[in-house]
């Protein structure tokens, strides 16, 4: 027996999608919605060798209850942590879905790249990380031999319209809804209201639409970077000396208590060169999206283009 | 002149199963078939955008180097570098299926080796790369090695579907060391190769670590950076790059540095029981398609 109407809502990291699995989706009457642990277990930190699709979709309709299954994680393209390669993973695992699911309803929440890596250097520094920007990002690469930096966090990742296509191709274009983060953060409300009525989904409760990450300040990065040298974490690129016990939980707790007590912190932000590399990195993926979502709307948002 | 035409062969590892000298001594030599070594291929198969991936134009522009359509192509990366995680067989795969939407009808090659000896290999060719976790964090931790990785029987049996069985050949580097003119020649009947093993040096392209060499090789390589999966410098000094390989090129060699590393060196009997538990059933697995008593003659956990 199949789901009805699955909805796989897959990313990207950094749209809200901490606030969907907390706040939104558990509150939805009448859909089950996988936890996080099993989605890892399940899916994403399977062996491709030992996966079996009907095992799994066996599993998940068995704890359903009958009801519509839904996901959201962004573990599913690959989240910021897990190798891009060059593209394997991600492939891999929209084929996964796919020989899993059958049918589904895909969503896929994207973000004007310039604010989207911005989150993302933010969360590399939180996970750890020591690397400068321009390093993290691959604006220049020092390694180039083979696998040296498939680990490392690569912004193509980013190119929405290859993840979106190749979305479509499996699960046919009409499956596939792209929704902009910037409408929800303008109005989450009146986002969520439409959103709802889109795709069948209702909630019973008051919905809390506090942000649930807050955005780092330049001078929390900055702390954390220099402190990073002494903590090991669980980022694979970086430079550290030796690992000072707890130094990582205090560093959050006092970066976290910083930023959101003096609100005076300059949030942090990339250089102009940073912006511009974003620009021209992006510009032509961006214009193949028109079929998914109002180009004006990419344009106010100041997507690359 | 008819030239016949033989299948698209590709050597896709694993990792420390004599893939150097193959790649560096032997393929080339072989008269019928073009060889493209692992350069050429991580390019076209490792580092293309899986997106933009377009088997007919690779296919074209690989066949058009060889004069009679005969190609052999060899890189251990295909495989996944064994000391840059396993990561759930995610880049295995995604290689298995460029190369299989490639030249669906390919004949591949696969050696593999006893976990155990590979693994101690393995950890070694870390240390020259630049690594600096010891033995047991580098085997254990998951942060640069995976054991998951040397599980043989999974990736033979994906490459069997993919490509049928008939055309995936697994051979044994075991059976290459003990009698590598007999290995040769029966690889050279599989595979229709042509090429005159009296020219053939079988001196090892990559030798094992000295006992003393190890502790010179890890302090040196706490002053670099080059990344080997994870690693720990103090600070990156220019050019210990190059002492660090000097060390291995020039001091290495020399017999008062004490004995080539053994097994034995590196693997407790606590180890060998993990890895005798971690690996038997997949042995076991193995031995149904390769044959037990091969497997058992040559030390296999079983």
């Amino acid at each position: 027996m199949e789901p009805i109407n699955t909805i796989l809502h897959i990313g990207y990291p950094k749209t809200a999608t901490k606030w969907f699995q907390n706040e939104f989706y558990p509150r939805v009457n009448g859909i089950f919605f996988i936890h996080r642990k099993d989605v890892f277990k399940w899916l994403a930190f399977q062996n491709i060798f030992d996966y079996s699709p009907v095992e799994t979709l066996e599993h998940f309709v068995s704890t359903t209850d009958g009801k519509r299954l839904v996901i959201c994680d962004e573990i599913i393209l690959g989240g910021l942590d897990i190798g891009f390669g060059s593209g394997e993973y991600v492939c891999m695992m929209a084929n996964r879905l796919k020989e899993t699911f059958g049918e589904a309803s895909i969503i896929i929440f994207i973000r004007n790249q310039h604010s989207a890596l911005e989150s993302v250097y933010g969360h590399y520094i939180k996970s750890g990380g020591t690397y400068s920007v321009k390093k993290y990002m691959g604006i220049y690469r020092k390694f180039t031999r083979p696998f040296h930096d498939y680990h490392l966090f690569n912004p193509d990742l980013f190119q929405y319209n290859k993840i979106v296509e190749l979305y479509a191709r499996l699960f046919g274009s009409e499956n596939v809804h792209v929704c902009l983060f910037e409408d929800f953060k303008a109005n989450p409300e009146g986002f969520i209201d439409q959103f709802s009525r889109d795709f069948n989904l209702s909630t019973s409760t008051h919905l809390n639409f506090e942000p649930q990450n807050i955005k780092l300040s330049t001078f929390s990065v900055s702390l954390m970077r220099f402190s990073n040298h002494f903590t090991l974490k669980n980022t694979v690129f970086k430079h550290y000396f030796f690992s000072i016990p707890r130094l990582y939980r205090v560093l959050l707790s006092v970066t976290q208590m910083l930023d959101k007590s003096f609100l005076t912190l300059h949030p942090f932000t990339f250089d102009k060169d940073v912006h511009s590399w974003i620009d021209e990195r992006f510009r032509m993926g961006n214009r193949e999206l028109a079929r998914w979502v109002n180009m004006e709307k990419l344009r106010e948002y100041g997507y690359p283009f | 002149m008819f030239v016949k035409i033989m299948p698209v062969i590709i050597h896709i590892g694993y990792s420390k199963t004599a893939t150097t000298w193959f790649q560096e001594a032997y393929f080339p030599l072989i008269s019928n078939y073009h060889f493209e070594s692992f350069k050429e291929v991580n390019r076209i198969f490792l580092n293309s955008d899986c997106f933009s991936f377009n088997p007919k134009n690779t296919r074209k522009e690989l066949l058009s180097k060889s004069n009679n359509g005969n190609l052999l192509l060899s890189s251990e990366f295909i495989t996944t570098a064994i000391n840059l995680g396993w990561r759930n067989g995610y880049y295995s795969a995604g290689m298995a299926h460029k190369i299989h939407e490639t030249f669906p009808d390919a004949t591949i090659i696969i050696f593999i080796r006893k976990q155990q000896s590979l693994i101690c290999s393995a950890y070694q060719q870390y240390l020259k790369n630049g690594g600096t976790y010891g033995f047991r964090r580098w085997l254990y931790s998951g942060e640069v090695f995976g054991l998951e990785h040397l599980n043989f029987d999974r990736l033979i049996e994906y490459y069997d579907k993919l490509f049928g069985v008939n055309k995936v050949m697994v051979y044994l580097y075991e059976d290459f060391k003990e009698d590598n003119v007999k290995f040769l020649t029966q690889m050279n009947k599989d595979l229709g190769f042509q090429i005159n093993l009296e020219k053939i040096s079988t001196k090892p392209v990559n030798l094992g670590l000295r006992r003393l060499i190890v502790p010179i090789i890890l302090i040196v390589n706490h002053f670099f950076k080059i990344p080997v999966g994870r690693k720990r410098y103090i600070f990156h000094v220019p050019g210990m790059t190059s002492l660090g390989r000097a060390v291995y090129k020039f001091l290495n060699p020399i017999p008062i540095f004490g004995n080539y590393l053994k097994e034995s060196h590196f693997l407790k009997s606590k180890d060998k029981e993990k890895l005798h538990d971690f690996y038997c059933e997949s042995n076991r697995r193995l031995a149904r398609r390769v044959g037990l008593e091969r497997l058992n003659h040559h030390g296999y956990y079983l």
